[in-house]
């Protein structure tokens, strides 16, 4: 036993452990410029191609995302903002927005009715109070939603300091790409060299492909679903829209949550119920658009997943870590799991297991 | 005027000689500075030790190894001789690259070896990506292919000489019945088939 050996990797064992605890704080934001650096990286390259020194090149993306954000704020935020201010009057409107009210409303009167009805022949059985006070507690849940934001407005405030600092360090992780790949490719011993270059090459196809594939179709999604429900008449396109095409990273059951998120603004209006068909159908167009020209363009195949993996994917997600862990857990099972066939398939390759 | 002020200014961006060194390879010797920049962005640095084995035959291939420093012993079937040993400024896996996935050789440190590697697949990617440069790159991959042809009929006049087989008219198996392989069978031994 060679101890001058053991003694330093214990030491570094022991730098490693105190370092991750150290910076464990700034791993999700490492995480977050990580993707956020593999989306913008075929950019980069374009610019560095044309003579562009890197440093360069990435303040080139960053201003021409700049101008692209400009524009969208000019030409869109006011109608989000107005979207976004009626969704949150009608939240406020909780005092006014009572059980009592909301079964006045077109759709939830007729239910009211029916289930009045049945009490009336049922002595005792009194569902229409029933449906009265849950809708009493659902709006009261709803009022306290603009609460909860003032309330939580420290960590809102430091989330978007978080976000502020993702681009910087995108800059440095977009300008010393290559000089990090060096630097990670020397840990590697001389036996398992090229086949840490192959899992590399791997991840930066999969990783990289994947996300802006999903970027890109987030943004053809709600775009067309927005252009799709303001055709159709549905009140709040552009912010419906938008939720489509964020929801839509979640396969097979993402459409719907956009679905139903226009059905229910069509029956909160207390617009005619035709129109819930309308907006589905308008979502299905959508849908068809996606699944036949963009997804097939953007990433040349769709994830051959099985629904009920995605579904239990998504419901794990959800009890893991809410909505956000819904969206991204379908992508993250997908990279991972193809990442693994990856190193099972060139271990073997490699002869090493 | 303003042509040199550009190309000035681009000096600045990219020192043209910081990367000079790789024109030494036969098929970067046309490269300009800033396409070497390009390269060398792709190239990592590795060192073996005498004896280290570099790759064994029949492993997937990944890499390309281009010499810096050190000798090696290269091992397989794409040299009639079988091992022949590559010095600085040589390069091997090029030609298993626009054959097959796989390595039709081993490789093995005879000293301390330094050697530049890059990704198959990020050298594809160079060329595709900057078509003028890959041209320059793929039209001296051909000279060196062409090169080592010749030298390879060269030593099959040499070798057909020395055992007295009159070289004209050409068996064009007589090489590998001959020389080569002497104890091969007729379907194995035809080139073409390769």
């Amino acid at each position: 036993m060679n101890w001058t050996k053991l003694i330093f990797y214990i030491f570094l064992l022991a730098v490693i452990v105190l370092g991750a605890f150290f910076y464990r704080w700034v791993f999700s934001n490492l995480l977050y410029a990580m993707v956020f650096s593999y989306i913008l990286d075929p950019f980069v390259s374009w610019f560095e191609r044309r003579h562009f020194p890197r440093w360069l090149s990435v303040l080139s993306v960053y201003a021409f995302i700049i101008g692209i954000a400009a524009w969208f704020t000019s030409r869109y935020i006011p109608d989000l903002v107005m979207q976004g201010n009626y969704l949150f009057d009608w939240f406020k409107s909780g005092q006014q927005l009572n059980g009592e009210y909301i079964v006045n409303l077109p759709f939830v009167h007729g239910i009211y009715v029916f289930l009045a009805d049945l009490d009336a022949q049922i002595p005792g059985l009194a569902l229409a109070p029933e449906l009265v006070e849950i809708l009493d507690n659902a709006s009261a849940f709803l009022a306290s939603i603009p609460k909860l934001l003032m309330d939580n407005y420290q960590k809102i405030f430091s989330t978007m300091s978080v976000i502020a600092t993702i681009p910087l360090l995108s800059f440095f992780m977009l300008k010393d790409k290559h000089k990090l790949r060096k630097g990670a490719m020397e840990f590697s011993t001389n036996r398992y060299f090229e086949l840490c270059v192959i899992i590399l090459r791997k991840i930066d196809s999969t990783v990289g492909t994947f996300l802006r594939a999903i970027l890109f179709e987030v943004i053809a999604v709600g775009i067309m679903a927005s252009i799709a429900f303001s055709i159709v008449g549905i009140s709040n396109p552009v912010l419906i829209g938008a939720t489509a095409g964020v929801a839509n990273i979640i396969p097979y059951f993402g459409p719907f949550m956009g679905g139903a998120l226009a059905a229910l603004s069509v029956v909160i209006d207390g617009n005619p119920l035709i129109m819930v068909v309308y907006a589905a159908l308008a979502m299905y167009i959508v849908q068809l658009v996606d699944n036949n020209i963009v997804y097939p363009l953007v990433v040349g195949g769709t994830i051959s997943m099985h629904p009920l993996l995605v579904l239990l994917t998504v419901i794990a997600g959800g009890w893991y870590g809410g909505i956000i862990w819904m969206l991204i857990s379908v992508p993250l099972v997908y990279i991972t799991y193809s990442l693994v066939k990856v190193l099972y398939t060139n271990l073997r390759d490699f002869r090493i297991i | 005027m303003l042509k040199q002020i550009g190309k000035w200014l681009l000096t600045l961006l990219h020192n043209p000689n910081k990367y000079a060194g790789l024109r030494k390879y036969s098929i970067f010797k046309n490269l300009n500075s800033f396409e070497l920049y390009l390269l060398n962005n792709h190239l990592h640095l590795r060192n073996y030790k005498s004896g280290d084995m570099l790759f064994d035959k029949d492993y997937p291939l990944e890499v390309i190894f281009f010499i810096e420093k050190g000798e090696i012993l290269v091992s397989g079937k794409v040299n009639p001789k079988q091992d022949i040993v590559l010095k600085k400024h040589q390069f091997l896996g090029m030609m298993d690259m626009f054959y097959e996935n796989i390595r039709s050789s081993s490789a093995k440190a005879l000293s301390d070896v330094k050697v530049l590697a890059i990704s198959r697949y990020d050298l594809m990617d160079l060329i595709n990506k900057n078509p003028h440069t890959g041209v320059k790159i793929l039209t001296a991959v051909c000279q060196s292919f062409s090169h080592y042809i010749f030298d390879l009929a060269d030593e099959f006049q040499a070798s057909l000489a020395s055992k007295n087989i009159d070289p004209t008219p050409l068996d064009e198996n007589a090489y590998f019945k001959t020389v080569l392989v002497p104890n091969s069978t007729e379907s194995d031994s035809n080139p073409k088939e390769k």
